[in-house]
């Protein structure tokens, strides 16, 4: 399958703990990847080299390579790479504008002011995270009057605002109850036809609904990768089953 | 708590209240507030009058101006503490703040003298003394306290927002114009009524460099604020002379503009 974003040899250390070791793995297009693996073992940081966040820590510095497509990310303008790959984070952190603004909000800085676009994309993204027949008499409403599950839509929505290629999103439901959840998934899986998404995820029952793709971490290496069927019935690595076992999370 | 401030705030009030009502007796309210001469003691064939309309607007003129001198400059340092420098240069630069913030204003009033004044009538300012150095020298004093509070909520809409815009690829500027400065701003807004309830009732540093002439205050004049009127006057003023209850009219008129103030942001802000 061919690859949206892929890491070549990618390594990460802050300030002398290295933390992500020697990372080649691909993201195949139009499907889902869970990135999973013991807490502290890398995930967030493997994310945030995607779309190069990584370089807002202080202290971290990194080596290796980051493609999208054929092209390098670190030959990439940053603004056009944080504007084909997404990003979600944990908590839900809508601007403290009416839903309207935040969808806006991204469209505007890249120039779009004509006011039906702009609403067509409000409408357009809201519809994609199944929140526009849910809140489309309070689009002026501010963001942060919303539930957490309806937040985190919300910020799904903005970051498709700026047209990514890739949404990348680091552990999204864990602040959300198990409704909440169940429609981000399925929000997810519909998402993937024209996207392709990256969850970083402590869940493992999460990762089986969702994932075509497993990417499996601990302390910093990558484990073992694979299709989702073959990654939980027959892991290959001792680490993994042990992982999936619960000896250790 | 709050009980407690209401209480004492209405014993001060009502305190003042009964010192002040009797001059109400030779002037009549819209005179004393509206007049512009103030003649408290008895010239030759003049009479004596209470008019403190050029110490009303001195007060506020100085203030505003302070102000937005303060707002203008702290802002700038509150973003640059809060969204450019390094945390190891903000611990290394808040104590400094601080001690700023600890110096007696009598001392900054020297410095007005010394400086302000006296580059003021270099440049050909009569005398130095001016409402524009009383400006300035507040400023400076009000600007740790705006700095340090203003900065501290910058601080917490950065560490929110910054992210979440640069993740967007969003230019960190725009983010902070765009969002995390109005995320911050009822808070500014209210750091600055308390700022502007210090400068209204700031009277040392203000009076050494003001000049302390009841005139309308124009930006190079001299005029004389409420607070420095009061504290010239109330040691010569003869006790229970209409003179002494007109000092604490004034002082009365003083507490009401700035709880105007504070109660008209306030609603401002709800309203926002
Ligand atoms: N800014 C930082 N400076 C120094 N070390 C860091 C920093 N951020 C993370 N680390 C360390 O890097 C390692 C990997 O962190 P990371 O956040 O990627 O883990 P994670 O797999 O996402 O963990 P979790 O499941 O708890 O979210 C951890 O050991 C963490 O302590
Ligand atoms: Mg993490």
């Amino acid at each position: 399958m061919e690859s949206a974003i892929r890491t070549e040899d990618l390594c990460i250390v802050y300030g002398k703990k290295t933390v992500l070791q020697g990372i080649t793995v691909d993201f195949p297009k139009n499907s889902i990847t869970s990135i999973i693996g013991p807490s502290g073992c890398g995930k967030t940081t493997l994310l945030l080299s995607l779309d190069d966040m990584i370089r807002e820590v202080p202290d971290a510095m990194v080596s290796g390579d980051v493609y999208i497509g054929k092209e390098k990310t670190s030959s990439m303008p940053q603004s056009e790479l944080r504007r084909r790959v997404g990003l979600v984070f944990q908590t839900p952190v809508p601007f403290p504008f009416s839903v309207y603004d935040n969808l806006t909000y991204a469209p505007k800085y890249y120039g779009n002011r004509d006011r039906k676009n702009l609403d067509r994309i409000v409408r357009e993204k809201l519809e994609m995270v199944g929140l526009y027949d849910e809140i489309k008499d309070d689009l002026w409403k501010s963001a942060l009057k919303f539930s957490g599950g309806q937040q985190q839509r919300i910020c799904i929505a903005r970051a498709l605002t700026a047209d990514p290629d890739v949404l990348l999103l680091d552990e999204p439901c864990s602040a959300l109850d198990i409704k909440s959840t169940s429609i981000i998934e399925e929000t997810l899986k519909k998402l993937k036809e024209k996207y392709t998404i990256i969850i970083v995820t402590h869940n493992i029952a999460q990762a089986r609904r969702l994932s075509d793709k497993v990417v499996f971490l601990k302390d910093g290496r990558l484990i073992e990768e694979g299709d989702a069927g073959t990654f939980f019935n027959s892991p290959e690595h001792p680490d993994t089953n042990d992982f999936l076992g619960g000896v250790y999370g | 708590m709050t009980f407690f401030t209401m209480a004492v705030l209405a014993f001060v009030i009502i305190f003042i209240l009964k010192e002040a009502l009797p001059v109400f007796r030779e002037v009549s309210l819209i005179e004393f507030i509206f007049g512009n001469e103030w003649m408290p003691v008895e010239g030759i064939g003049k009479g004596t009058h209470f008019g403190i309309f050029n110490f009303i607007a001195a007060t506020v003129y100085v203030s505003f101006l302070a102000m937005l001198i303060a707002v203008s400059v702290g802002l700038g340092a509150a973003v640059y503490l809060s969204c450019v420098a390094s945390s190891r240069a903000r611990t290394f630069i808040y104590p400094f703040i601080d001690l700023l913030a600890g110096i007696p204003s009598v001392v900054y009033g020297f410095i007005g003298l010394n400086v302000l004044v006296r580059f003021f009538l270099k440049t050909g300012v009569h005398t130095g003394s001016c409402v524009l150095a009383a400006a300035i020298i507040l400023s400076v004093m009000l600007l740790p306290y705006l700095v340090s509070s203003s900065s501290e909520s910058l601080l917490k809409s950065r560490e929110l927002y910054l992210k979440a815009g640069t993740a967007l690829g969003v230019d960190k500027w725009y983010t902070i114009a765009s969002v995390i400065i109005p995320a911050s701003g009822k808070s500014l807004l209210r750091c600055m009524i308390l700022a502007i309830g210090r400068a209204m009732g700031e009277t040392m540093a203000v009076m050494m460099v003001i000049g302390n002439a009841n005139l309308f205050p124009t930006l190079l004049g001299k005029s004389e604020s409420i607070a420095a009127v009061i504290a010239l006057e109330m040691g010569t003023a003869v006790n229970g002379s209409t003179h002494f209850h007109a000092l604490y009219a004034a002082g009365l008129v003083l507490i009401v503009i700035m709880l105007a103030i504070n109660f008209g942001v306030k609603n401002l802000i709800k309203k926002l």
